[in-house]
């Protein structure tokens, strides 16, 4: 597979993945422990962003 | 196997086509450009006095629009947000590490990280080690006071994320720590190059060991160019019998560059997550030719809480003309950090810079390596001397001899005549962070 699909792929896993924690916040609304853990699982995904999205998202069509 | 064997960390990112990689590059550098112009009152004031908004910058050649950053601005710090001011991105409730520069140079930075920043900062750390041979199976020792200064703090933390098992030597004095490393027979750690040698020397002397028989499979610097200085690094990988391998950081940064396993005589910039300019040392146009000495300025592009856009590190390097071997197409810096750009100084009108004094010292088997250097003005002269400690029971004519060859090889290198001062064996300090072994009294008011 070509770097850019690679890159693309990994792209669009990571935003199921963080529409996946945005309905575990809205599962647990007003649990700290869902919500806290959460951001911090945010942070993890921020790092897996700076990895890829910016290669996707400069893709020449 | 239960992870994968590749040489990187990223295997796309760190092989991407360089053409690929500027184009990605440039798209990052404009968005922490807004993200630090919609956020920051302290960058907002400083590129509304250019005349400057961040849709400004669309091409490379834009980029010298952007005024550069230095420790100075920092200075509007300890105002609301409390301790961190007009240089805060974030809302405070989103800080959740707090650290600060040494102040070496002047008043300390305050540097906020986030939950996401503190991931990424770890992150880096996970691919500079992977690249330097760390796997999950190793135990690393990190002989490190874990507190306000940045330090091994994310190396501690980029093992763990690599899935290495870290041991913290936390309080524990050298000793300790060395019979800790000892009993729980850990394959690797984490030092100064200074505090890597003053390791090895205790071993020897306070617990009558041979630290190269302890196992020890690969050892990692940062704080000090040592690693990077071919004497000083043969020094610690003879007493250790090991590779050793150099990393350059800075707390207002991050973990922004490494040399890899294969050593290729410069370290790595890690150009996915930092973009790094070299700019002349006397203004700032850019260098972009391999050979030729630079300022190092950087941007780190993925740091949120604080992050640093067109930073001036006062750091010197230059562009390495050649590859690795390694394989990966970021671009290498030959030798590493050479030394700060205050220290590059003219003595005797002639360009002198103390990384050399550390090369030369340390090719001297009989020396131990402890050294400084003082240069003060005598009358309208410029005097040089450099302190250095002689092994006991060293007695003419081989005393003699030895400083003879000193100062005819320092003369050779540095062009200059060096007031050379024999200092008993242990008198001179020992450092565990940044040694401080220049003293420039002419810029310190001391002469």
């Amino acid at each position: 597979m070509a770097p850019d699909d690679r890159i693309r792929e990994v792209a669009e896993a990571l935003d199921r993945v963080a529409s996946a924690l945005r309905e575990l916040e809205r599962a647990g609304d007003g649990i700290p422990a869902v919500e806290r853990n959460v951001r911090r699982m945010e942070g993890t995904l921020w790092v897996l962003r700076a990895h890829f999205e910016p290669p996707a998202g400069t893709k020449t069509p | 196997m239960p992870y994968p064997e590749t040489e990187y960390w990223n295997p796309i990112t760190e092989t991407l086509d360089p053409d690929r990689l500027r184009e990605i590059q440039l798209a990052k550098f404009r968005r922490v450009l807004a993200w630090v112009y919609e956020r920051s009152p302290m960058y907002r004031r400083k590129y509304d006095e250019a005349g400057l908004r961040p849709e400004d910058v669309r091409t490379w050649d834009d980029l010298a629009k952007v005024p550069l950053v230095t420790k100075d601005d920092y200075r509007c710090q300890g105002t609301d947000p409390f301790p961190y001011g007009d240089t805060l991105c974030v809302p405070l409730e989103e800080v959740t590490e707090y650290h600060q520069t040494s102040g070496t140079t002047g008043t300390p930075v305050y540097q906020p990280d986030t939950w996401a920043d503190w991931e990424w900062f770890s992150e880096l750390w996970a691919t500079i080690l992977w690249a330097q041979g760390y796997r999950p199976t190793d135990r690393v020792f990190f002989p490190f006071g874990y507190h306000v200064f940045i330090a091994f703090w994310t190396a501690h933390y980029g093992a763990e994320r690599l899935g290495c098992e870290v041991v913290p030597g936390g309080v524990l004095g050298t000793r300790e720590r060395l019979l800790k490393m000892r009993e729980l027979k850990t394959n690797a750690f984490m030092a100064t190059p200074t505090y890597v040698l003053g390791m090895a020397e205790t071993a020897r002397k306070d617990l009558g060991a041979d630290p190269r028989e302890w196992g020890i499979r690969r050892i990692t610097c940062a704080g000090e160019p040592g690693a990077s200085v071919p004497t000083t690094k043969k020094r610690m990988q003879d007493a250790w019998g090991c590779p050793v391998y150099d990393h350059v950081g800075a707390t207002e940064v991050g973990a922004w560059g490494f040399e890899c396993r294969h050593q290729p005589g410069g370290q790595h910039v890690i150009e996915s997550m930092f973009l790094v300019e070299l700019l002349e040392l006397d203004s700032d146009r850019p260098v972009t030719r391999p050979g030729v000495p630079g300022r190092i300025v950087i941007t780190a592009f993925d740091r949120r809480a604080q992050p640093c856009v067109r930073f001036d590190t006062k750091d010197v390097s230059m562009w390495a003309a050649d590859g690795c071997e390694c394989g990966r197409t970021w671009r290498i810096l030959e030798g590493g950090v050479h030394g700060r750009v205050d220290h590059i100084t003219k003595v005797k009108g002639v360009l002198f810079s103390p990384v050399t004094v550390e090369e030369v010292v340390r090719s001297f088997e009989e020396l131990d390596g402890e050294f400084e250097i003082f240069v003060e003005k005598r009358g309208d002269l410029d005097h040089i001397t450099l302190k250095v400690e002689l092994p006991d029971g060293l007695a003419p004519p081989d005393r003699d001899g030895l400083l003879k060859e000193l100062a005819s090889r320092l003369r050779w290198k540095t062009q200059l005549n060096f007031d050379i001062q024999p200092q008993p064996y242990g008198s001179l300090p020992r450092y565990q962070v940044k040694a401080r072994r220049f003293h420039d009294l002419r810029k310190e008011g001391g002469a």
